[in-house]
């Protein structure tokens, strides 16, 4: 049964208070060089008014664009090997659309599975997610269609719903969530049936009030047959094979390793590479991907089939960045849209 | 305009005068456009010219899923022409490969006004590249959509002002200016990736022994590469601007362009993208070339 | 260097407690300024010993980043050397280079790099003297400039 509070504005500004008195270091969206990033904020007036979903995804917190894994240094005595320093200090983030949040699960298959990423799961352990959920999603969000809300509260901790002006809905979702409710008893009031409501209503209009739809059924199992379809040379064409798509999607992770240093020292590192890189699978005899339509054709068998024959859920939670961000128009609905169809085609045969 | 264009398109691929044309399209989002690649006269009506078609086409002539399929036509403003002016200098094409659909220009969209959905062109609405064009008919084509419009007369030139206002800081302001900026980069090569005139099949980061630059994105390796990549189009950069518009972090790279297509212009009178009969300015040399501050 | 001191090179580990020199990375021509330097050698003038030389087979082989890698590396002050305009064993290398160089100081100068740690200079296979002068005044200069921070801070 997850704890629901009323949260009131001034106490939602007292809790980011009394979480970096604790030592805690508190981000939000913060708008700059008219972009919204998660930055450290010092007091809840450095919110981003205006506030639809970051630019860069939470991702960065958990797997950041480049991080040292470990240190080299060469002395007399010999190679010296010093591992990263650790953040010391546990971290907030506020004011997570529950798209991003919903990432976090998706994600934990590959960090947190067979394999457990240390650098991933200490990030994970030390950081409090308060998810913030949407009122007014934009043109480009299509969460529900993966089966995902504005609402939702996958991959949150605590999950804040606007009730007007100067009030939250709170839930208390995991454990952490429900500590955060129990170190700061003095900042919740208890929330009544019509709050309850009030707070199902914000989701449902929210809900509504998504355009963008795809009809996901069928789409994994036509992948599964159509690796060598004539659709992937038409959907690329106009792919400039960049990564912004990529770097910005939170449920893409390919990373590569490298060896920054010299004979005397150095810094290996873990950073974030991309499949729509020309060079990501070139290998010394053979390039299995040569053309960008071959490149493309990786992103969506990844997010919608693959992960699916792995781990059982698509790698996407809809939150549209990637339309945003691409310089020429690529509509990720768009094409499996056009997939929809040809099933739909087919079907009717 | 748009029925010209695409009566002009249509007659093109019905007599075989090409065999697939490059052009703008309605984009999924209301408002916008995108690139189109249309190979049968049937598709033609898809084509549009509005003030949201600004991407630079010319960046997929060198691709290779254009070459070798026959002649391409291309609609293109002015600035798009000159980015094509520069691959037939540097011999990536020749002329007659490539059938110019020039489009007289009166400005497109900016960046902000995509995004917040404006659609009007207005002085407000405008690319900064637009208030300084001296190219709103394109210098060469092979057909004209529109009539012929005269350069932009002389006024505000936005990037003026602010490469002199950073000249203007002490050289630790002005590395702190750029530390901030490029510390946002990813090294997602949106910018490399958009521009027309980044054509090498092996871009200088995927040279991995020795690594000459860190493919890692913290401050060292996005300096390498932005520095690089601004020296690398020195005297070829045709201010487009579509590197600035794909950087999905808004870094200021026409700040950077600018200063060096300028510099360029004012030590050795050249400017890209005008003239492809003469030689590039940093593949050549005069004799009696400035050397004040050699020693 | 003492026993157990921190390693020298890597722009990732800072040199700890060691009194600081500065590092001049000097990229000269084969054919003219390597020889003067050898000049300069040969005839035991005395001059600095904090630049290391890169010798290349002209100016016009000098890649702009080549500078930024030294910079990268550690280097807080960089030399550039070859042969007069006219005297070229390449015949235009070194006009090229003149452009190239005239241009890329003008981007170091806009990114906020001092100008002062990069010096461009012409030096034949007989002015061993102005080698090693060139080499005191450079060398001068940069340790009253101090370390490059700038780059060194740049890691993480």
């Amino acid at each position: 049964m997850v704890k629901e509070r009323i949260l009131s504005r001034a106490n939602r500004d007292r809790l980011l208070d009394r979480l970096r008195e604790e030592g805690l270091r508190v981000f939000g969206p913060r708008l700059t060089d008219g972009l919204v990033l998660f930055l450290e904020i010092q007091s809840a007036s450095e919110l981003a008014p205006d506030y639809r979903n970051s630019t860069r995804s939470i991702k960065d917190f958990f797997l950041p664009p480049q991080e040292p894994l470990l240190r080299y240094g060469v002395r007399k005595e010999g190679v010296e090997v010093q591992p990263p320093a650790g953040e010391e200090a546990g971290t907030v983030l506020f004011g997570v659309r529950p798209c991003d949040a919903a990432y976090l699960p998706i994600i934990d298959r590959v960090f947190s599975g067979e394999e457990k990423d240390q650098l991933y799961l200490s990030r994970r352990e030390k950081t409090l997610i308060i998810g913030l959920s949407c009122e007014t999603p934009e043109d480009t969000c299509f969460c529900t269609s993966l089966g995902y809300s504005p609402g939702g509260s996958q991959g949150c901790d605590l999950l804040l719903t606007p009730l007007g002006e100067d009030r939250f809905f709170v839930e208390f979702i995991s454990e952490r969530g429900e500590q955060v409710a129990v170190r700061f008893p003095e900042l919740w009031q208890d929330a009544s049936a019509s709050d309850r409501e009030r707070r199902r209503g914000v989701e449902a209009e929210a809900k509504a009030s998504i355009q963008r739809r795809v009809d996901m059924k069928g789409i994994k199992e036509w992948l599964d047959g159509h690796f060598d379809d004539p659709l992937w040379e038409e959907i690329s064409r106009r792919c400039l094979g960049c990564a912004a798509c990529y770097y910005l999607c939170p449920t893409c992770h390919c990373f590569d390793i490298v060896d920054e240093g010299d004979m005397w020292g150095g810094t290996r590192r873990r950073i974030w590479d991309s499949c729509s890189f020309g060079h990501f699978t070139q290998m010394p005899a053979h390039q299995p991907r040569e053309t960008q339509a071959r490149r493309y054709r990786q992103r969506i068998m990844h997010k919608f089939k693959y992960y699916v024959d792995r781990f059982g859920i698509f790698a996407c939670v809809g939150c549209g960045r990637c339309l945003k961000a691409c310089p020429v128009g690529i509509d990720l609905t768009e094409i499996l849209g056009i997939i929809r169809d040809r099933l739909s085609a087919a079907e009717r045969k | 305009m748009s029925q010209e264009l695409q009566e002009k398109a249509k007659e093109l691929l019905e007599k075989g005068e090409v065999e697939q044309i490059i052009g703008y399209g309605p984009g999924t989002r209301p408002g916008t456009a995108r690139p189109v690649f249309l190979t049968l006269p049937e598709e033609s009506p898809c084509l549009i010219w509005t003030p949201a078609c600004v991407h630079n086409l010319v960046v997929y002539l060198t691709r290779k899923e254009t070459r070798g399929r026959g002649k391409v036509a291309i609609t293109a403003k002015g600035c798009d022409v000159r980015a094509l002016f520069v691959l037939i200098q540097e011999k990536q094409l020749r002329r007659e490969d490539v059938y110019v659909i020039g489009l007289s220009c009166q400005g497109v969209l900016s960046k902000e006004a995509l995004a917040g959905g404006r659609w009007e062109l207005s002085e407000e609405t405008m690319a900064d590249k637009c208030k300084i064009c001296q190219v709103r008919t394109p210098l060469e084509y092979d057909f004209l959509v529109g009539e012929k419009v005269e350069p932009r007369p002389a006024g505000v030139d936005p990037y003026a002002a602010r490469i002199e206002e950073l000249e203007s800081r002490s050289s630790e302001e002005r590395w702190e200016f750029w530390r901030r900026e490029l510390s946002r980069c990813i090294k997602c090569y949106a910018c490399r990736q958009a521009c027309p005139l980044c054509y090498c099949r092996r871009c200088i980061t995927e040279k991995s022994v020795p690594q000459w630059i860190d493919k890692s994105a913290h401050l060292r390796g996005n300096l390498a590469w932005n520095l690089i990549r601004a020296f690398h189009l020195a005297g070829r950069c045709v201010g487009c601007g579509e590197c600035e518009r794909a950087c999905p972090v808004n870094i200021p790279l026409m700040l950077l362009n600018q200063k060096m297509s300028r510099e360029v212009a004012a030590q050795f009178g050249y400017v890209a993208g005008m003239d492809y009969t003469v030689e590039p300015a940093l593949a050549s040399f005069d004799p009696q070339d400035r050397q004040d501050f050699i020693h | 260097m003492s026993e157990g001191e921190e390693v020298k090179g890597s722009p990732n580990v800072v040199s700890g407690g060691q009194s600081w020199e500065p590092k001049i990375t000097a990229f000269v021509c084969n054919w003219c300024t390597y020889a003067g330097a050898d000049l300069a050698g040969t005839s035991r003038l005395r001059y600095r010993p904090q630049v290391r030389v890169i010798k290349l087979p002209c100016t016009g082989r000098i890649d702009p980043l080549f500078i930024l890698k030294a910079f990268e590396r550690g280097a807080d002050g960089i030399l550039v050397s070859g042969c007069h305009p006219g005297d070229c064993h390449y015949t235009s290398g070194n006009y090229h280079a003149r452009r190239r160089f005239a241009t890329f100081r003008k981007l170091l100068e806009f990114l906020g790099i001092d100008l002062r740690r990069v010096q461009f200079s012409w030096v034949s296979a007989a002015e061993g003297g102005k080698w090693a002068q060139l080499v005191d005044e450079v060398t001068q200069r940069i340790w009253e400039l101090g370390p490059f921070e700038g780059y060194r801070r740049l890691d993480d």
